[in-house]
């Protein structure tokens, strides 16, 4: 079976600046690896590689089998993959609701029953009540909210999260967490970056860490996490 | 573990792309055929009305500039020159245009990225097409005043020359925004190409010889050829080799527009929000730096230059360093005051293109004075420098732009006294050119040392008390410098016939500008 990621010697430089370097990670399904490391050590640049939103310097990856860089094959790609961006980009005229309606068209989530999965998630994710409201209406953290709501309408093999407890309350980090874990257990990869470690307790198997865009420490999540408490980063 | 995707046909994506627009249509419905139809009514009365009352004075004005022999003499270079022009709008932003919500959720869906691009990109070929119309519209105008008047025949392919010059034009700038390798050939061809169209009219104003050859060096002189004096078949020759020209550029736009990497894409929409957010706050100078994001290349990083022994010398070295990193941006402001000082030298007895001719050298004095720029604009990068006054500060980043500037204007005006160009009082003038050339550099200074965004009194004055709704004081505001220095540094040139008044003036204002640029 085709892992849902898989990456071989992933680089990505700005002129002189390397951003990353090297970067060889498998995902299988059902899977949560953790990218972690500090700002500027390249976590953003892998995922935004990965999803196809960066052209590569070097390497390839493969989301499902399919290269995320190369039309038309990249199509099958963007339907595997389901990224949440480092922050939320929504339409400023799409309603909350209507953002989730577009995600599901594009994505061809299909059947008669989409209203109501539309509601079940906005419910969830305690958005039922500003389900009309515009993006300038919104807080911070509920945009943040809209922006998961968009990931998650739709099935995917992989799930790509980029940061994704910045600006939610810890109810709200606590739900994402569970809803992950959901996902998990259905069989979606999940890659996600985050500072917070203790976000991945519980959900990564596997963490990689990185610095100054090359891989420094890899393996389980638990080796890591320790590893790097002797790096000035302290739990949580 | 695994996970099996299946691959999907191609038809299921075009569906999808189907589906997604009916959908888009329900939430922003199209104007109705009403709605358009009155737009057209309105647009067609306000024309005629404008049209009618502008069309007398515009038909004079421009018959008096505009003639076959000047379209054969000129048109080539301008029309190559507006090719550059839309090159560089395909670097910065381009035809195909996505906003940062349509690369997340649109370019980030399973959508066939041809059918996304494609449109946009036929809409910007027929507005490229209706642009080169209007400017032939223009350009007839001009033909046929004075009484002169225009065959239709003439007129038709001209119309038709320039609107597949703006296709060709839309064509090109679609491959530079699409693909890094164009993007750079575009760029590296900025100056020869600028050189190549100063060539084509100095060629085209020597002799019928050189107009053939403007006329015939591309696409450029074909589109211009049947209002330009050329025969009829002459024109219908050039006409068919600029439609197959256009056609196999516009067919290789179209079948290449799914290929632009989102990451293309994605940079020109962050930096047109960006640049909206800006200009939505009158700061132009941030919106300027938001799109040149776009198009950045990296500087030469090899460029080390000894550390100065005194503190004092640190900023023109920093800014000596910048220069070396940045070679282009030295030779385009040399390039730009030598080019200036050449047309006030020339031209010395006209005070109009003497006028001209400094603000040229303002605009080289401009380009070359960015690290001062960035010191007002991007503290954060430059705060170490700040810890001597600010005025100091200023000051001191205007050496290299003086040395740089005054050095070419020098040099121009050696080349002109070699080739014996200098008018009556030449050396004095020649002389009075280059003394000046500081004084242009601290005007760009001043008008920096402003910083881009306008300030809110001015805007608070421009909405209560100009009659225009503010435009003409804003107006006034980002003028004042560039009117101070034309002023400042023609006096001198038209004063040559007295050498004591004008070196006075030029010292005095010199002096004024230190104190001013200096103070903190």
């Amino acid at each position: 079976m085709t892992p849902a990621l898989q990456t071989s010697e992933l680089s990505r430089s700005y002129g002189r600046l390397v951003a990353l370097e090297s970067l060889s990670v498998t995902v299988a399904a059902g899977e949560c690896v953790a990218l972690i490391g500090a700002n500027g050590s390249g976590k953003s640049t892998a995922v935004r590689a990965i999803a196809g939103l960066l052209e590569l310097s070097g390497g390839w990856v493969r989301v499902g089998g399919y290269d995320p860089h190369r039309e038309p094959e990249a199509e099958d790609a963007r339907a595997a993959l389901s990224l949440v961006p480092d922050a939320p980009v929504l339409y400023d005229d799409l309603t909350v609701r209507h953002h989730l309606q577009l995600v599901a068209l594009s994505h061809d989530v299909a059947g008669d029953d989409v209203e109501a999965r539309i509601d079940a998630l906005l419910a969830r994710l305690g958005l039922t009540a500003r389900a009309d409201f515009l993006p300038r209406e919104l807080s911070r953290g509920t945009r943040q909210k809209t922006q998961l709501a968009c990931a998650l309408i739709r099935p995917a093999a992989l799930l790509v999260l980029d940061e994704p407890v910045v600006g939610l309350d810890p109810p709200s980090q606590a739900l994402l967490h569970e809803l992950l874990i959901e996902r998990k257990r259905a069989g979606t990869a999940v890659l996600l970056t985050t500072h917070q470690l203790t976000f991945g307790d519980g959900l990564a198997d596997r963490a990689v860490r990185l610095e100054e865009g090359v891989v420094v420490d890899e393996g389980p999540w638990a080796e890591v996490r320790e590893g790097v408490k002797g790096h000035g980063w302290a739990s949580p | 573990m695994g996970v099996a995707v299946a691959a999907r046909p191609a038809a299921a994506a075009e569906q999808r792309l189907a589906r997604v627009r009916a959908w888009w249509r329900v939430r922003n419905p199209p104007r109705t055929l009403l709605q358009r139809l009155d737009l057209l009514y309105t647009g067609a009365l306000v024309s005629a009305i404008f049209g009618a009352l502008a069309y007398g004075t515009a038909s004079s004005a421009l018959a008096q500039v505009v003639t076959p022999h000047w379209l054969a003499a000129t048109g080539p270079a301008l029309a190559l020159l507006a090719l550059l022009l839309t090159s560089h709008w395909g670097v910065y932003q381009g035809p195909v245009v996505f906003s940062v919500a349509d690369v997340a959720h649109l370019l980030g869906a399973p959508l066939p990225r041809r059918g996304l691009a494609a449109r946009r990109l036929m809409l910007a070929l027929a507005g490229g097409a209706a642009a080169g119309a209007i400017a032939a519209g223009v350009v007839i105008v001009g033909l046929a005043g004075g009484g002169r008047g225009i065959a239709a025949a003439d007129a038709a392919g001209l119309a038709l020359g320039l609107a597949e010059l703006g296709i060709l034009g839309v064509a090109f700038a679609w491959a530079v925004e699409s693909s890094d390798r164009w993007e750079r050939a575009a760029q590296r061809a900025t100056w020869p190409t600028i050189l190549a169209a100063a060539g084509l009219a100095a060629a085209a104003r020597a002799g019928t010889a050189g107009r053939e050859i403007a006329l015939w060096s591309g696409p450029w002189g074909w589109g211009v050829q049947p209002a330009a004096g050329a025969g009829d078949l002459q024109s219908l020759a050039a006409l068919l080799l600029l439609t197959l020209a256009t056609a196999v550029a516009a067919r290789a736009a179209v079948r290449g527009c799914g290929h632009a990497p989102a990451e293309r894409h994605l940079r020109r929409a962050e930096a047109r929000a960006s640049a909206v957010v800006a200009l939505a706050s009158y700061d132009a100078r941030r919106a300027r730096r938001a799109l040149e994001t776009v198009g950045a290349r990296d500087g030469r990083h090899g460029a080390r230059l000894r550390r100065p022994r005194t503190p004092a010398l640190a900023i023109p070295w920093r800014d000596t360093v910048a220069a070396l990193r940045t070679p282009g941006r030295i030779v385009e402001g040399a390039a730009l005051a030598g080019a200036g000082t050449v047309l006030a030298l020339l031209e010395a007895d006209r005070p109009v293109a003497v006028l001209v001719a400094v603000l040229v050298v303002y605009l080289g004095a401009a380009r070359t004075i960015w690290p001062l720029r960035a010191e007002l604009d991007l503290p954060a990068r430059a705060r170490v420098l700040l810890l001597p006054r600010l005025g100091q500060v200023l000051l001191a980043h205007a050496a290299v732009p003086v040395v740089v500037t005054t050095s070419a204007a020098a040099l121009a005006a050696a080349g002109c006294a070699a080739a014996g160009a200098l008018p009556t009082h030449g050396a004095a003038a020649a002389l009075l050119a280059v003394a000046g050339t500081p004084m242009l550099c601290l005007c760009a200074g001043m008008s920096a040392r402003r910083e881009g965004r306008l300030p809110p009194s001015l805007l608070a004055l421009a909405a209560g008390a100009d009659p225009s709704g503010g435009g003409s004081l804003m107006s006034a505001w980002l003028a004042f410098w560039p009117a101070v220095a034309a002023t400042l540094g023609a006096v001198p040139i038209l004063l040559a016939a007295a050498p004591v008044v004008a070196v006075a003036w030029t010292l005095m204002a010199t002096a004024v500008l230190v104190a001013l640029l200096a103070r903190d």
